[in-house]
């Protein structure tokens, strides 16, 4: 599973995208014990979507701030089980540092090969691969928009619209806003009043 | 996934809904359509709930379909015959008896995502799984959003054999295989579709090279996309010993991506 591995975005775009997820997450009463306590902590520091029961316990934020925050009372709890950070590498291994670990094992995205004409704009594919399972299908976020656009739905109603479809609920709604936002911009007056 | 014809209005609501792009407007009905060879049965259109008259319906799956679910939908337990021996926890014996239906149902706690890979790094702290001198790959063939026939996963698999890859034996796609040494599938397989499926195995750190070209070289012979995975131990001093190697051959890796912090415990050994 990589499917927090291919998220898009210039580095001042990914600045308010970051993930913490922990395995494992079935096991005997004591080591439930410690993952509801990783979830506590997630929940606590801000995750923004902490507010959905989870398959997985995976935690987006939305404010490096709260990851490291987050980070540092996980390391400091000693829980002893695995947590991956997804994010900007060289903020994350700072952020170890502060938090009193360091990164043990990372995964670069060498980007997508292949027949790339078929992948969606650039800066559709910045939203829809925030759900690494490519559950938000392009067409829904460009529908999305021009409902944004023309008044029938808010940014927030879009952005909550796509996640619905996010099974790992890994999908940055927060971020989401900010993108669409962009979206909507580039596409610019409805062909009404744009006399077209 | 079908939709019922009886119970669709034409409203086309749906339509957007589809990763694939496979629900179509059918100009002579009037109604929404599934293209039924474009359709992976990932079950987005029937969780969506989208449709106001509940006409999108998610029919039986039989061999080899089932692995367009199984690779599409990561709340699918492994359903085919060919992954019997991966049907090792009673929950997942309880979702295998479970009507399709009910399993597209499920919901927050009652789902399980299981993936279609290996969990690769994420517990490499305790796993040691990947080595120092070692780098772990992945060719997520078909992601992102794009799609893959197990035809041109075959051709992937197979050039990769030539530059000496073992494949990682508990991914599923390894099941699908009639000869591991080429990386051939089984034919029946090959024209089905999949959201994605993922090819993972480890290699020496001087072995990269050449595996990354194979990878290039076969990346215009097929109708679809990959991602590139790329792991590796980072050294005590911070450094990423795959970085300058794949730079050498004008890549660049991602600058974010998934760190293992360390917090697990005890530590198994690297080297």
């Amino acid at each position: 599973m990589t499917h927090t591995n291919h998220r898009q975005g210039s580095r001042e775009s990914l600045r308010d995208d970051w993930v913490i997820l922990s395995l494992p997450y079935r096991g005997p009463p004591h080591v439930m014990e410690k993952v509801e306590r990783f979830k506590e902590i997630c929940a606590r520091h801000g995750a923004v979507n902490a507010d959905r029961p989870k398959a997985w316990h995976i935690f987006v934020f939305d404010r490096r701030e709260n990851m490291e925050a987050a980070l540092k009372e996980l390391t400091d709890a000693g829980l002893g089980h695995s947590v991956v950070v997804a994010g900007l590498f060289d903020e994350v291994a700072d952020c170890c540092r502060r938090a009193g670990t360091k990164a043990h094992t990372v995964n670069h995205s060498l980007g997508f090969w292949g027949k790339r004409e078929k992948l969606p704009r650039p800066q559709v594919l910045e939203i829809t691969t925030m759900c690494g399972h490519a559950l938000v299908a392009p067409a829904l976020v460009t529908r999305l928009a021009e409902k944004v656009r023309d008044g029938d739905t808010s940014l927030e109603e879009a952005c909550q619209e796509m996640r619905r479809m996010c099974l790992c609920d890994i999908f940055n709604h927060v971020r989401a806003q900010r993108l669409m936002a962009g979206l909507v911009e580039s596409m610019g007056a409805p062909a009404e009043e744009s006399g077209g | 996934m079908i939709i019922r014809e009886e119970l669709c209005t034409g409203c086309l609501d749906c339509l957007p809904y589809c990763p694939m792009s496979a629900i179509v407007h059918d100009e002579a009905t009037g109604l929404a359509k599934i293209v039924e060879d474009e359709c992976v049965e990932c079950g987005v259109c029937y969780r969506a709930r989208v449709c106001a008259t509940d006409a999108v319906f998610p029919q039986p799956l039989e061999w080899p379909r089932t692995l367009r679910m199984e690779f599409s939908d990561p709340s699918s337990p492994y359903l085919s015959p060919v992954f019997e021996h991966r049907t090792i926890a009673r929950f997942q014996r309880d979702l295998r008896g479970m009507d399709r239906r009910r399993l597209l149902d499920r919901e927050g706690e009652e789902l399980t995502i299981s993936g279609r890979g290996t969990i690769e790094m994420k517990m490499n702290d305790v796993m040691g799984r990947y080595k120092r001198g070692q780098a772990g790959v992945a060719a997520e063939i078909g992601r992102p959003g794009v799609g893959a026939r197990f035809r041109d996963v075959e051709k992937v698999a197979r050039a990769l054999t030539t530059a000496g890859v073992k494949f990682e034996p508990d991914n599923p796609l390894t099941d699908l295989m009639t000869d591991v040494r080429t990386g051939a599938l089984l034919p029946e397989i090959l024209n089905e579709k999949v959201l994605s499926c993922i090819i993972e195995f480890t290699v020496p750190l001087a072995s990269l090279p050449r595996v990354l070209s194979a990878l290039r070289d076969v990346s215009s012979q097929i109708d679809t996309v990959f991602a590139v995975d790329l792991i590796s131990v980072v050294e005590e001093d911070g450094s990423v010993p795959t970085v300058p190697v794949v730079e050498a051959m004008g890549l660049t890796p991602s600058i974010a991506g998934k760190t293992n912090v360390g917090l697990g415990r005890p530590l198994a050994p690297l080297d």
